[in-house]
This record gives structure tokens, C-alpha cells and sequence, in this order.
């Protein structure tokens, strides 16, 4: 394949895998509490754009960003353990994975996809303008079709995500 | 402050939760589907 052995593969981190049992199920811990801080967050933000819970101002409700940013964080260090220590728990090299299993490749290609569109909804100027929606303001079109399209990736990340161990 | 009563009460779904409703049953057809075929 001409990538080096050692690419996404982390010698030290399999070891720690292999010599602490609590290792990997507490990365798994972490990892759907992240989720539920950013997709909690994110589907939030996303109902009330859509219209639902109209009486709550929006701004305000971005004081919890940073919440979900964590939660982001979490999953993506605890989702590189996964990744970089795969070998130890189920012996497949970790490029091997992201090469044969489709349930990881659609699940990142949907985080690829959910990113883009956060990219469209800030630099279109609608975050700005969302942010001035006050008690019972309804939200642009193009923010509500957004905020769907960010609800039905984000269901298709954790559910690809669970799937991952079926496809290896 | 006096008690309103709820417009949405005893009415039909509104509207935004029928588009809730909607992305998420296309979203499981979809992810169900993709599942299903690559499974047999």
C-alpha cells in the first residue's frame, strides 16, 4: 500500500490497551459522554431553529458551545484510541480498517459532511443572523434546512458509529 | 400571572415537529437501508 507500518498505529497505546483492562472501556466511557454533550448540544440548537421550543432566544443557548466543543474533543481523542490501538483489541491494522470497513468510512464522512455544513452556516452570515432571533422569532429557511441537514448527519454518525464493529 | 392555554393542546403536530419527525425517519430509511444492503 506504500504507507509505512507504523501510520495510524501507535505501538504505545496498544500497550496500554493490552496491559490495562480499564483502558479501552473507559475510552468508550468517555467517548459517548462527548457525544452526548455535542450531539445533545448540536440537536438543541437544531429544534430550535427549526421551530421547536420557539419562546427561547438564541443567543443566549450559545453559551453552551463550548460545551459541545468538549464533548467534540472527547470523542475525537477517545475515538483515536480506537483507532491508533485497534490492533490490540481485535487484531486488524488500523488502515486495514478505514480501508474495509464501511459502517468507519460512512461515519466519517458524515462528521466530514456535518463540518461542512457548520462551515456554510458560519461563513453564509446566517450564525450572526440567527443569533439575533429573540423570544418567538422564526428562523431563515436556509438556517432551518441547515439545522435539518445537521440533525439527519449527526443520527447517521452515532449510528455508523455503532455499526463500526460489523464491519471489520 | 394568569394561565394560557396551550394553542398546540389537543391540535394536530405542528408543524416543526413534523419536519423533526421527517428527518429522522428519512435518516433511519437511509442508514437502515445502507445497512441492509451491505449486509446481504
Amino acid at each position: 500500500m506504500g504507507l509505512p507500518e507504523t501510520f495510524l498505529q501507535l505501538s504505545f497505546v496498544e500497550h496500554l490497551i493490552g496491559a490495562y483492562r480499564w483502558v479501552w472501556p473507559l475510552s468508550e466511557v468517555l467517548h459517548f459522554i462527548g457525544l452526548a454533550l455535542l450531539v445533545g448540544i448540536v440537536t438543541l440548537f437544531d429544534l430550535r431553529l427549526l421551530g421547536v421550543a420557539k419562546r427561547l432566544p438564541v443567543a443566549p443557548l450559545r453559551k453552551l458551545l463550548p460545551w459541545a466543543v468538549f464533548g467534540f474533543v472527547l470523542c475525537v481523542s477517545t475515538g483515536l484510541v480506537f483507532v491508533t490501538g485497534l490492533w490490540a483489541n481485535v487484531a486488524v491494522h488500523p488502515v486495514e480498517a478505514v480501508r474495509i470497513d464501511l459502517y468507519l468510512q460512512l461515519k466519517l464522512i458524515f462528521i466530514f459532511l456535518a463540518g461542512l455544513n457548520l462551515l456554510v452556516f458560519y461563513q453564509s452570515g446566517l450564525s450572526r443572523a440567527v443569533d439575533r432571533l429573540g423570544p418567538g422569532d422564526d428562523a431563515p429557511v436556509l438556517a432551518k434546512i441547515i439545522a435539518a441537514s445537521s440533525l439527519f448527519l449527526w443520527v447517521g454518525v452515532v449510528y455508523w458509529g455503532r455499526l463500526i464493529p460489523w464491519g471489520l | 400571572m394568569k394561565a394560557q392555554p396551550n394553542p398546540v393542546e389537543g391540535a394536530r403536530m405542528s408543524k416543526p415537529w413534523r419536519t423533526v419527525l421527517i428527518v429522522l425517519v428519512l435518516a433511519f430509511i437511509l442508514d437502515v437501508g445502507i445497512t441492509y444492503l451491505s449486509m446481504y
